[in-house]
């Protein structure tokens, strides 16, 4: 290797040993010295190698495939050569126009399927994870480099999206795969939905997931198999986990719901199946899904298991345990301390707003049920007065502020009875009529509290149907 | 650019600094004579933003000039929403709404490069009131700063989004969410309760008629079937009506009985604030709101700085060297 | 000068991924077989309760409300 040359690379292009061209000089980092060396003319007093004499070299090579030449193969290869040649490697910041150069050029072999673009892409993929860890550093470095904020990783997005976008629809029905042919899968179908989670991680990481919206949106058409479960397990789980928390930044619990939680137990089942290895990252994936579940399953009325909890993330569970208790328990002062003594992690997670306006619901219904339970089922008269509710609310909201308007006090009040109820029978939380000018709630006489308290899950779900959209993945 | 006209001669633009004195003295001289002069003052406004947006210049003026746009805005819509002025609210909302995007691009940059903008978190609160069910932009407040999340005006503004939240709001190409709040009584509350500033109390006028609507819509389906008519006065009280008159016209537009037995709310048959035969509602103004206005004057809400800044001490705060 | 002069490109595949939100690569020798799977697309986990509406932990809360509660009740009764 250290005797490296232009003349090997041209060879190793040409036998499509693709591998001579990854980009890291830990990796590869003495092929590229070596190639530096002769593209500069050193040491032997030879010329420079300049952009024109770069192009004419790549051209005279007369790389055929198939009987064809193809100009943008060629772009590519003088790309690389001259990163060879002009690479610094004690500067990302000299050096980094040269890579990402480099990798645009190799995106754009990729988008005619006319060519051989088959072999190229492990090469593109490695590439990525490469490139996207250099945008990183970079963006991190923005006010000294005097960038815009997420500029490189905007730009690594925009390659991959080119790439993402060039992946045809299947024409046919024959070309569904899902009956096990994975063998004959193209390259690009293969790595679809690794383009997929990172395209969306990277709309995360450049706080713009609104533009996960296209991608979500145009997976499914575009991949070759109707199966879902034919791509690698772990993509799988990623692009739930991610899909969740899209849902949840549009509000959609529902959905999110279902969507991370199939994450979590699929990861489940692979943490009890793995290695020892691969634990700790397993661990953390399975705290990064249930950061996200725990409180979306708390907006659908269920309960997690604190016990079981604990075992997988021990301060996770100690954090939502006590709002677990302070909603069954219907006590809304005490839910509204609890997101106040956790904004902080809860604005970083986008979970504020979203649980301050959709948690006071359940623990509304939860408290009028201790109403229920504690009066109006043992009087057996079916009439809850508001007055009743009001005295429970006094307890549960606590005492009035003065009217200085903050978000975890100026939202709920004692007096608000007829209209939780009314909000509550509206969700189908409550089954019970209102009678405004009597100061009346009405509901069946019974003994069983389910039929006028039933149970949350049940009704939320009938109301707020899953997106169809989806159900291809859990075929 | 507008989309008649074409781009005007370097020569026409006018600098920065003359577009904040032009813009001075329509605050100073020129709101005094709305209603009337609407069309003019749009026109007048919209042309100032532009003359920004043509030189690409977004340094101190813009921020000043576009800020106090927008507050003009938010007072013009309830001087016009009182008056019997013929006006185009659209027309209003959308340089209102255009003039907040600028302002949150300028605030982000200025962010970027490590500087502040002092009257931030009130734009921000504006913002968040502009598209009230849009989840994009409860995303976007959790990511500001803690001094601009817990400012009292955009607590304010979050309070209002969670009220008026509902899951049975029903508009083409919405999408209903979860366990929505719906609190249409403490809406009014706080809006009668005198704590929410004029002008953030000016742009809830534009969503009165609709909570009005989804409480009566929910209210009907809460109500046995057999359930009499209701006393217009627990209607009048809760949904905060001027008058009776209001609630009639209220009703009649929606096709709700009203007889002397009082409303029967479970008449309402639609399911939609948005009526596909009727032209809207005209936009409700709310006495308490309006009564706001005999303590102050028009310029000096629009000149209210929170930290009494001059357009001198905007260039020292915040950056200029792009 | 340079900016990123401390940060050579010898490191680049060293930075780990600060985000804290996104999923760390894993080996996975032996996958579960697909009928596994498909089983537990019904979220059948340990982690969620079945519907229980009873359980509750007391606190001074509950037993303050429970008291008022009662106290309501009999004023109630006495009308």
């Amino acid at each position: 290797m250290m005797d490296y040359s232009l003349a090997q690379f041209y060879q190793d292009v040409s036998n499509g040993a693709f591998q001579v061209m990854v980009v890291d000089l830990d990796l590869n980092g003495q092929r590229i010295a070596a190639l530096q060396r002769e593209l500069q003319g050193r040491p032997n007093d030879g010329h420079l190698m300049d952009d024109k004499a770069l192009e004419e070299a790549v051209e005279s090579q007369d790389f055929r495939f198939n009987g064809r030449g193809w100009t943008r193969f060629n772009i590519m290869i003088t790309s690389f050569l001259q990163f060879c040649r002009d690479v610094d490697p004690w500067s990302l910041w000299r050096s980094c126009d040269l890579i990402f150069k480099f990798y645009q050029d190799l995106g754009n072999c990729l988008l005619n399927d006319s060519y051989p673009i088959d072999p190229l892409v492990p090469l593109f993929t490695e590439l990525t994870n490469y490139v996207v860890n250099l945008a990183t550093i970079l963006d991190a470095n923005s006010v000294k480099l005097n960038t815009r904020p997420h500029q490189f990783l905007s730009h690594t997005s925009a390659v991959i999206s080119k790439v993402f976008n060039s992946v045809k629809p299947p024409r046919t029905s024959e070309d569904d795969v899902s009956n096990g042919n994975a063998v004959g899968l193209p390259e690009k179908q293969r790595i679809l939905l690794y383009l997929v989670n990172k395209l969306n991680n990277l709309y995360f990481r450049i706080k713009s997931p609104q533009l996960c919206s296209n991608i979500f949106k145009n997976f499914k058409p575009k991949a070759m198999t109707s199966s879902f479960a034919q791509y690698p397990i772990r993509e799988q789980i990623e692009y739930r986990y991610l899909l969740g928390r899209y849902y949840l930044l549009n509000h959609r619990v529902t959905n999110a719901f279902v969507q991370l939680n199939t994450a979590f137990s699929q990861l489940m089942l692979i943490a009890m199946t793995a290695g020892p290895d691969s634990q700790p990252q397993i661990r953390r994936n399975l705290s990064r899904i249930l950061r996200y579940l725990v409180p979306a399953g708390l907006m659908l009325g269920k309960s997690p298991r604190i016990a079981y909890l604990s075992e997988i993330d021990p301060s996770l569970s100690e954090k939502y345990a006590s709002l677990l208790h302070h909603m069954r328990n219907g006590n809304i002062r005490a839910l509204n301390a609890w997101l106040a003594h956790h904004e902080n992690s809860l604005r970083r997670d986008h979970l504020l707003l979203i649980l301050l306006e959709k948690l006071p619901m359940i623990c509304y219904r939860n408290l009028i049920r201790t109403v229920v339970q504690t009066c109006t089922i043992p009087q057996n008269t079916g009439k809850i007065p508001y007055a009743q509710i009001e005295a429970a609310f006094k307890l549960s909201i606590g005492e009035l502020t003065p009217e200085k308007i903050d978000i975890h006090t100026a939202i709920h009040r004692p007096d608000n009875v007829e209209n939780v109820l009314v909000t509550l029978i509206n969700l189908g939380l409550l089954r019970g009529n209102c009678f405004p000018m009597l100061r009346l709630c009405v509901v069946k006489k019974t003994q069983a509290i389910r039929e006028i308290l039933p149970s949350i899950q049940e009704r939320i779900l009938a109301t707020f149907p899953l997106n169809s959209e989806d159900s291809w993945l859990d075929d | 650019p507008a989309a008649a006209a074409a781009p005007p001669l370097p020569s026409d633009v006018r600098p920065p600094h003359v577009l904040s004195q032009t813009l001075d003295y329509i605050v100073d001289n020129l709101l005094v004579t709305l209603p009337s002069s609407e069309g003019f003052l749009w026109d007048r406004m919209r042309s100032i933003r532009q003359d920004f947006t043509y030189q690409n210049y977004s340094g101190p003026e813009a921020v000043y000039c576009n800020e106090r746009i927008v507050r003009i805005h938010l007072l013009i819509i309830h001087v016009m929403g009182r008056s019997k002025v013929d006006f185009s609210l659209q027309q209003e909302l959308e340089q209102l709404h255009k003039a907040l995007i600028t302002l949150a691009e300028i605030y982000d940059e200025v962010r970027a490069i490590g500087g502040t903008c002092p009257n931030e978190a009130e734009f921000r609160a504006y913002a968040l009131l502009s598209k009230i069910r849009d989840p994009e932009y409860d995303k976007n407040i959790q990511e500001l700063p803690q001094e601009i999340f817990q400012n009292e005006l955009v607590q304010m503004a979050i309070c209002f989004r969670r009220i008026v939240s509902s899951s049975n709001f029903n508009e083409r190409g919405y999408i209903k969410t979860e366990n929505c709040l719906n609190f249409y009584k403490r809406f009014f509350q706080l809006l009668g309760s005198g704590t929410v500033p004029f002008l953030m109390s000016s742009f809830m006028e534009l969503y009165v008629n609709e909570v009005r609507f989804y409480a009566f819509k929910a209210l009907s389906h809460s109500l046995n079937k057999r359930h009499k008519a209701i006393n217009p006065d627990h209607l009048i009280d809760d949904l905060l009506f001027n008058d009776y008159k209001e609630l009639e016209n209220f009703c009649e537009y929606y096709s709700i009985t009203l007889t002397s037995d009082g409303v029967d709310v479970k008449s309402l048959p639609y399911q939609s604030h948005k009526l596909a035969e009727r032209q809207p509602l005209k936009h409700a103004i709310l006495k308490c709101v309006d009564k706001m206005l005999d303590h102050t004057s028009y310029s000096a809400l629009i000149k209210a700085d929170p930290e009494n800044t001059t357009i001198s001490n905007h260039i020292a705060i915040t950056h200029t060297d792009k | 000068t340079d900016p990123t002069a401390a940060e050579d490109l010898k490191n680049v595949h060293k930075q780990s991924l600060e985000e804290d939100d996104e999923f760390e690569d894993f080996p996975v020798d032996t996958w579960p077989i697909d009928e596994t799977l498909r089983s537990t697309t019904n979220g059948q986990t340990n982690l969620w309760q079945e519907d229980w509406d009873d359980v509750e932990v007391e606190d001074d809360f509950t037993k303050e409300l429970r008291a008022e509660l009662e106290r309501n009740k009999e004023q109630q009764q006495q009308r």
